[in-house]
């Protein structure tokens, strides 16, 4: 889902703090990571794996087909360029506060060379016993038919292990990111789980801000035959505010409330917060 | 971030535009300039509305290319659709071009202008709005709405939600609106980078508990990152150093659990408590709030 059959991934900031810290746990999952790339690093080793000057030698060496960006925010727009410049179809971009006119320029361009790009500012993707990519906590993930996609990766995290803990297994935890400008939209990853055989059931996690759900909302009523639950965290809120995430503003049009109205009449089940969602899951069997 | 109609002016400034009275204009404009999150473009909109009877108006709009930008071609198609007089073609494309320039050089959302036209054709800027990412505002313009990792939205209520995720404190927030009947609401939203946690909490506590009107204090942290452990032990370090005057309730879970238990459950501390669910914590939260009621 969303990775190719046969992933072998590169992590670019392998050699950066965080890289090191989520790397390590990545390959202690399985994820097949086959290199990094750091910029001046190149000839050394990280966990056994080899480190590259640039994408292009790392996919030439290894035939690396995913990238996993974890570099700080002022290269990050300039990482996503040259990985797409590289060839590789499919990316995960770990890193938060890539300004938005930079983000316009990299989502058109990633378009154009029909890339796969998941976030940025997104946790990742677990898909379990089988991939780990980003943050995402790996004891949060069990085998299982739901399918989980939301913008907050913690939220996304707590979710998956409250699931996991009341043997709910999932096939996917998604995080598509909580910028204003991602790359992968909720409606997308709808749309993989609705064609995906092992899926049998949806959990989607929104929030305040954005049109977003309002797009999956319109996926869901129209073409999603799968039952899904959903929860809009940031009731109540005062108006013109943002809280947190970039993307994450209480305005007109984009409230809970407003959310939750349109997702309730596309026919989706709602938790009023996260507790809930384990029993109106069970429920449903 | 919404800038102010002063930090508006003075940020076009830098890109060589007054923005001053207008007397006397023809015709007027609105030039806005906007990135759609849906579509994850940008937009220009023109709006004119025509002297002595403003309330007659035409609007056009195009989309532009994010990487080529505005280009002369389109603000001469929003001209014609407008009906600008010829004579006014050229100082209105670049003056177009200059504002778009601007625009992404600031890393501006939405940019709207009001420009009157003058007799000569001369445009002058009268009003000003502009929203930036505040990504950029943050480190360029130097507005302070995030300090060391902290991201704080005062609100009206008796309790303090943090946590190291915004999702996480929205839900906390939703939860306590639920478990309490809507009584008792947040008093704040504050969220901590994850990766300035540890340092993140003691700022944290240490503002919050000389806040008066905030009654109870709930921290709700998912480690990914840093373990739980190292969470509760900087918590139960902070709380020796400064009594806690105030119930503080935990809310922990990820990694090592189990150790930062061990460590709370061997503070005596009546004003820290330590539970793993979001609804327990705000189910102790309703209890303590409703004995001061």
């Amino acid at each position: 889902m969303i990775l190719p059959n046969q992933s072998r991934i590169v992590i670019q900031g392998i050699t950066g703090r965080y890289g090191e810290h989520y790397t390590k746990r990545m390959i202690d999952y399985g994820t097949p990571v086959v290199a990094g790339v750091t910029p001046t690093r190149g000839g050394e080793w990280f966990e056994n794996r080899p480190i590259f000057d640039t994408v292009r030698q790392a996919v030439e060496s290894t035939d690396a087909n995913v990238s996993l960006v974890a570099v700080p925010a002022p290269f990050a727009s300039d990482a996503l360029l040259e990985t797409i410049d590289a060839g590789i179809k499919t990316i995960v971009c770990l890193t938060e506060h890539i300004p938005v006119h930079d983000m316009l320029k990299v989502v058109h361009v990633a378009k154009q060379h029909e890339v796969t790009l998941l976030g940025p500012n997104t946790s990742g993707l677990l898909i379990p016993n089988k991939i780990l990519l980003g943050m995402i906590l790996a004891e949060a993930g069990s085998v299982g038919n739901i399918g989980v996609v939301a913008k907050s990766g913690t939220l996304l995290c707590d979710v998956g292990l409250m699931l996991t803990r009341v043997r709910l297994g999932q096939t996917a935890l998604i995080s598509i990111g909580s910028d204003p400008i991602c790359g992968v939209s909720l409606r997308d990853v709808l749309e993989l789980f609705e064609s995906d055989p092992a899926t049998e059931r949806v959990v989607l996690l929104g929030e305040i801000g954005g049109q977003e759900e309002m797009v999956a909302a319109d996926f869901i009523r129209e073409e999603m035959t799968k039952p899904v639950i959903g929860m809009i965290a940031g009731h109540g809120l005062p108006q013109n505010k943002r809280f947190g995430h970039a993307s994450a503003i209480s305005q007109t049009g984009t409230t809970a409330e407003e959310k939750i109205d349109y997702l309730l009449n596309a026919g989706v089940r709602i938790a009023q917060y996260m507790e809930q969602i384990p029993q109106l899951l069970i429920n449903q069997d | 971030v919404l800038l102010t109609t002063l930090q508006a002016k003075s940020l076009l400034e830098r890109y060589g535009f007054t923005v001053e009275p207008c007397s006397d204009p023809i015709a007027h404009f609105l030039f806005q300039l906007e990135i759609d999150r849906v579509t994850q473009q940008t937009q220009l909109n023109v709006t004119l509305w025509l002297e002595p009877n403003p309330h007659d108006s035409w609007s056009t709009s195009e989309i532009i290319h994010p990487l080529l930008g505005l280009q002369r071609y389109q603000l001469n198609g929003v001209a014609s659709e407008l009906g600008f007089p010829n004579a006014s073609w050229e100082s209105f494309t670049v003056f177009g071009q200059r504002v778009y320039q601007s625009f992404s050089q600031v890393h501006a959302q939405t940019m709207r202008l009001s420009v009157g036209v003058l007799s000569d054709t001369t445009l002058v800027i009268y009003d000003a709005s502009i929203q930036v990412d505040e990504d950029v505002a943050r480190s360029e313009i130097e507005l302070t709405t995030v300090d060391n990792g902290i991201y704080y939205v005062p609100l009206d209520g008796q309790v303090a939600c943090v946590g190291n995720g915004a999702g996480l404190v929205l839900n906390m927030m939703d939860t306590l609106r639920a478990m309490s009947d809507r009584v008792f609401r947040p008093f704040c939203f504050l969220e901590i980078d994850d990766h300035r946690l540890l340092d993140g909490i003691e700022f944290a506590l240490e503002q919050l508990l000389n806040e008066d009107d905030c009654k109870v204090i709930v921290m709700n942290f998912f480690c990914t990152l840093y373990g739980c452990d190292e969470v509760a032990e900087r918590v139960l370090h902070f709380a020796h150093v400064h009594p806690l005057n105030k119930l503080v309730c935990l809310r922990l879970e990820g990694i090592y659990f189990d150790e930062a238990f061990a460590i709370l459950s061997n503070s005596k501390d009546k004003n820290l408590k330590i539970t793993r669910a979001v609804r327990d914590v705000m189910l102790l939260v309703v209890n303590e709030l409703e004995k001061g009621v």
